[in-house]
Parts: structure tokens; sequence; C-alpha cells
């Protein structure tokens, strides 16, 4: 049986990250995929941040497997055969340090995975830790000391730091974390395309290595909230649908026929026509603003990224890379005591507590209850928003006043349930459309 | 109803034993909403008019989980066995 300083669960951003920073401060490390290999196993729309990244590996750009830098982002009210479009170009965007970059994660998670390798971890793949192993103590359970893997087989450690993604099976059985419910958690498929880079560029506006992402409301999950996305990747578009589980339950739609319906859509197809399907994916996320309840430490263990809910809007690899890196701090402080009891862990906490990102999160709380008490509200945004562009942009015969007198009774007409702007920004920034 | 098998394109290693399991399937019968067949996004729920039971497709399985969150008391999802299960490549 081996000792390690740490065993890291998960080889995604959030553990990837922690041992990095561990083995790079002489810790002995083990980092844990249950994949063939990092990535092999996610998904994402999805997007890197740099500046996040850039803290784990500065001017990481010119190594990391990316795809496109984003200088365009929009997001469409799209309604059955129009869509208002709200948009940003920020050519700024397209040069270091760069904002954001289109990517895909099985290219990405290896190569952040073997960052770590570099700096001295151990990694082993197509392993999945089971059960924690604690500390025998005459009353109860002790600290974490340990996982035991598939094979039985038993890996010891001073600390454990758990990133084994959104299901989270050993932090529930540990009791840092509730068990996930409908209503707390999102269902998305994602469908990778295909496609030359010539003709991404022209259809989106890029010119080379520019990216473009598209947020779509509305339309792609019918009367319910929900979100489609299509992010630019070099030579392929990732699509993505999703929407809070407790609604597709609900509602009993399927997600693999929404997406088949959002792509035939006039606006879409144009956008993706001639595209080869080369992945079809499905994944949970959790919906932000529920970090309250979760606990993050304990006798010789951590939680870092989605394990322990740390998702804000669209944000998610982003804050588990910074958290991993927390972990990892604290693991080195902890093992200079040679103390990995949760009063020294406890730190971990507190450094969590100080990031923006917690803030956000747990300022986010209310939103997502207020988002489930009026679950059609962006229908009804959508379908406004179009009616009223295509009366503002239709040319008819008549005087201005009648125009704006019509634009204002559609207005009056509709009952939105909508409290203030600011309530409806805090939603759509939520459900990760902003 | 969908117009392709999305699955086609996904490479699947199945591992030899189901890693998905329910854990009375007698009471699928009196299940009203059924919610299981209409939500797995790979279809791995089908609903076996004659034996009237649910035929579990494991090896179609993409892994999201969300068949235990939505079925809690009945349905058990654990992640494949190391190695096995869906592997995604480009």
């Amino acid at each position: 049986m081996t000792h390690y300083d740490a065993v890291v669960v998960g080889a995604g951003p959030a553990g990837s990250t922690a041992a990095f920073f561990m083995a790079s401060s002489g810790l002995k490390v083990v980092l844990l995929e249950r994949g063939d290999y990092p990535g092999s196993k996610n998904m994402f729309g999805g997007t890197i941040y740099a500046e996040p990244l850039a803290e784990v590996v500065p001017e990481f750009w010119l190594e990391a497997p990316l795809e496109r830098a984003v200088v365009r982002d929009g997001v469409w009210l799209l309604d059955r055969d129009s869509a208002v479009e709200i948009g940003f170009s920020g050519l700024r965007f397209a040069k270091a340090p760069f904002n954001k970059f289109t990517a895909l994660r099985p290219r990405f998670d290896r190569w952040l995975a073997e960052k770590a390798v570099a700096a001295g971890a151990a990694l082993e793949t197509a392993t999945v830790a089971r059960e924690l192993l604690y500390e025998r103590k005459v009353l109860g359970r002790g600290a974490v000391c340990g996982v035991a893997l598939d094979g039985g087989e038993k890996i010891t450690a001073e600390v454990v730091v758990l990133a084994e993604g959104v299901q989270a099976s050993l932090t529930r059985k540990a009791g840092l974390t509730e068990p996930l419910s409908a209503d707390r958690v999102g269902l998305w498929v994602r469908e990778v395309l295909s496609l030359p880079a010539e003709k991404i560029e022209d259809r989106f506006l890029l010119e080379k290595e520019e990216g473009a992402v598209l947020a779509m409301v509305g339309y792609p999950t019918g009367q319910s909230i929900g979100l489609a996305g299509i992010f630019t990747n070099r030579d392929s578009l990732s699509i993505l649908l999703g929407m809070p589980l407790h609604l597709l339950m609900e509602n009993r739609v399927s997600l693999p026929e929404l997406l088949s319906s959002f792509k035939k859509h006039p606006l879409v197809r144009r956008l993706i026509a001639g595209g080869e399907s080369m992945g079809y994916a499905a994944h949970l996320t959790t919906r932000g603003g529920v970090a309250a309840r979760q606990k993050f430490y304990s006798d010789g263990v951590m939680v870092a990224g989605e394990a322990a809910l740390m998702v804000s809007g669209r944000r998610g690899s982003d804050l588990a890379m910074l958290a991993g890196k927390l972990a990892a701090e604290t693991a080195v402080q902890a093992r200079a005591r040679g103390d990995f009891s949760s009063r020294m862990l406890k730190n971990y906490k507190r450094k969590l507590e100080a990031t923006f990102f917690m803030q956000n999160i747990r300022s986010a709380a209310g939103s997502v209850n207020y988002y489930d008490r009026y679950g059609d509200a962006d229908y009804l945004m959508s379908t406004l928003a179009n009616e009223l562009a295509y009366k503002f942009f239709q040319v008819e015969k008549e005087t201005d006043e009648e125009k704006t007198a019509k634009m204002t009774s559609l207005l009056l007409n509709k009952q939105l349930p909508v409290k203030s702007v600011r309530d409806l920004l805090a939603g759509l920034r939520d459900w990760g459309v902003l | 109803m969908l117009d392709k098998d999305y699955l086609a394109v996904v490479e699947i290693v199945p591992s030899g034993e189901s890693h998905i399991c329910l854990a009375d399937s007698g009471r699928c019968r009196s299940c009203e909403t059924k919610i299981c067949l209409r939500l797995c996004p790979s279809g791995v729920f089908v609903w076996d008019e004659l034996a009237e039971k649910a035929e579990v497709s494991w090896w179609r399985c993409l892994e999201c989980g969300a068949c235990q969150i939505a079925c809690p008391s009945n349905i058990e999802f654990r992640y494949p066995r190391g190695g096995f299960g869906v592997s995604n490549r480009f």
C-alpha cells in the first residue's frame, strides 16, 4: 500500500489544479481519474476564463489546447421565426491577456493534468474511488485517511481532496453535502458538429483564432426556462441545450428532441448547416446559489469544484481551479504544521469565504428561487421582445404616434411576472444566460 | 420523436455489468409518470409492454446520473468501473 501526502479524487479543473500546486510545493500527490484519460468523461460548452487560469499557468495561451479567443458574445431572445439579438464584439479580447477561450474539455483537462504530472504528481487513470477510508476511533469514525478503489485497493494519505464533480458520491457519503434534488440541478446535452474553420469564421463574422458564443433563450426550451448555446471551436461547433431537471420532469420534455428541433430553427440551421456530428454528451450541473448548506472540509478532507456546488451563473470550471488552488495552499500549510485536522483545514473555508465567487454564489441564492416561481419568465420576455421588434422594424403607413401607441398597448397587454429588470437580470445570470 | 440516433458517434466501452439498478423493478408497474423513459438523454430506459417492466440498456448510458435524481427511491446509479463507459475523444 502506497502512502501519499495527498490523494486527489478527480482530474478535472479543481483536482488537477490542486494536484499541481501541492506537487509544486513538494507534497507527494496522487491524482485519480475514473476516465481512461483526464477529460474523457467531461463536457461543457464551453469557455475557459483567462484570468483565473493565468493564476494557475501564467501565459497559458502559449501552450494550452484552446479553441478560439472569444471576441463576440451574444444573447438571442429566440422566437418561432425571429430573434432579438443582444450582443457585444470586443476585439481587445483577441489579444493577451485575453478574456475567455472556447475549449473542448477532453483536450483541455488532459493538458491541465499533464501540468500536475510535470510538477511531480502521480496520475492514475481508469480508477474510480468508491469509498473514503477513516482512521479507527473508539467511538464513531476518525479522520479521513485515504480512499478505497474499484478493485479493492487502498490508497492512504494525510489529506483527501475531493474534486469528483457534480455526482460527488464520496462527498455525499462523508456527509459534506446534501443529496441533489431535481430543482437544484440542470440537465444538459451537447452535440459537437465539425465544420471547416472558414465557414465558422464567415458565419459568425470572425477572423482567424477569434471565437463567438451565442446564448439563446425562449424558443429552445418552449414555455419553460432553459437555455441553448452555440460555441465556436477551431473547426467545430458545440451546441448545448439544458433545463432545470424538475421542469424537464414536470413538462415531460426530452432534451434530445428539443435539441433536434432547435437545430432545425430557421435562424439556427443556417449557422450549423453542413456540420457533421462528432460527439454527443449529457451532463448535470448544479444550479448556482445553493452553496450555503455545503461543508468544505472535515478532518483529513477538503472538497473543491462542483462537488462543493461551486457554480455561479455560467462559471464553474474557473471557480473550480481557484478553489483547487486554495485547497492546495491549505494542504501545504497543514503539511508544514503536520496537522490535517479540521482545525487546520478550516483555513480553506476562510480563504474561500474571501473570494468573489463564494460571495456571488451566496447572494444568488434568492434569484434561483425567484426564477423557479416564474418558470416561464424568459419565454414571455422573449415572445414579447420579438413582437415589439417586429412592430418596430416593420415599415407601415402610420404616424410615429400611432406606432408608439401600438407598441405601448402591446407592452401593457402582457402580464410579465418580472418584478423588475434587476430581478430578471439576476435570474438570467443565474441560469447562465449572461 | 428523434430524427437521429445521437449515440451513433459516442464511444462507449461496456463494462460487462450494469451500473444502473432498479431497487424493485415491480414497483415501476404502478409508477404513474415513468419519467425515466422520457428523461434519459440516451434512452437507457425502455418499457417492455409484455413483461410490464423497464428494460435498462445500461450500455447506452452517458453517465449524467439524472435518472437517480429523478427517481431516487428506485433507481441506483453509480459510475461504471474505471476505464469503462463513455469516452469523449476529440
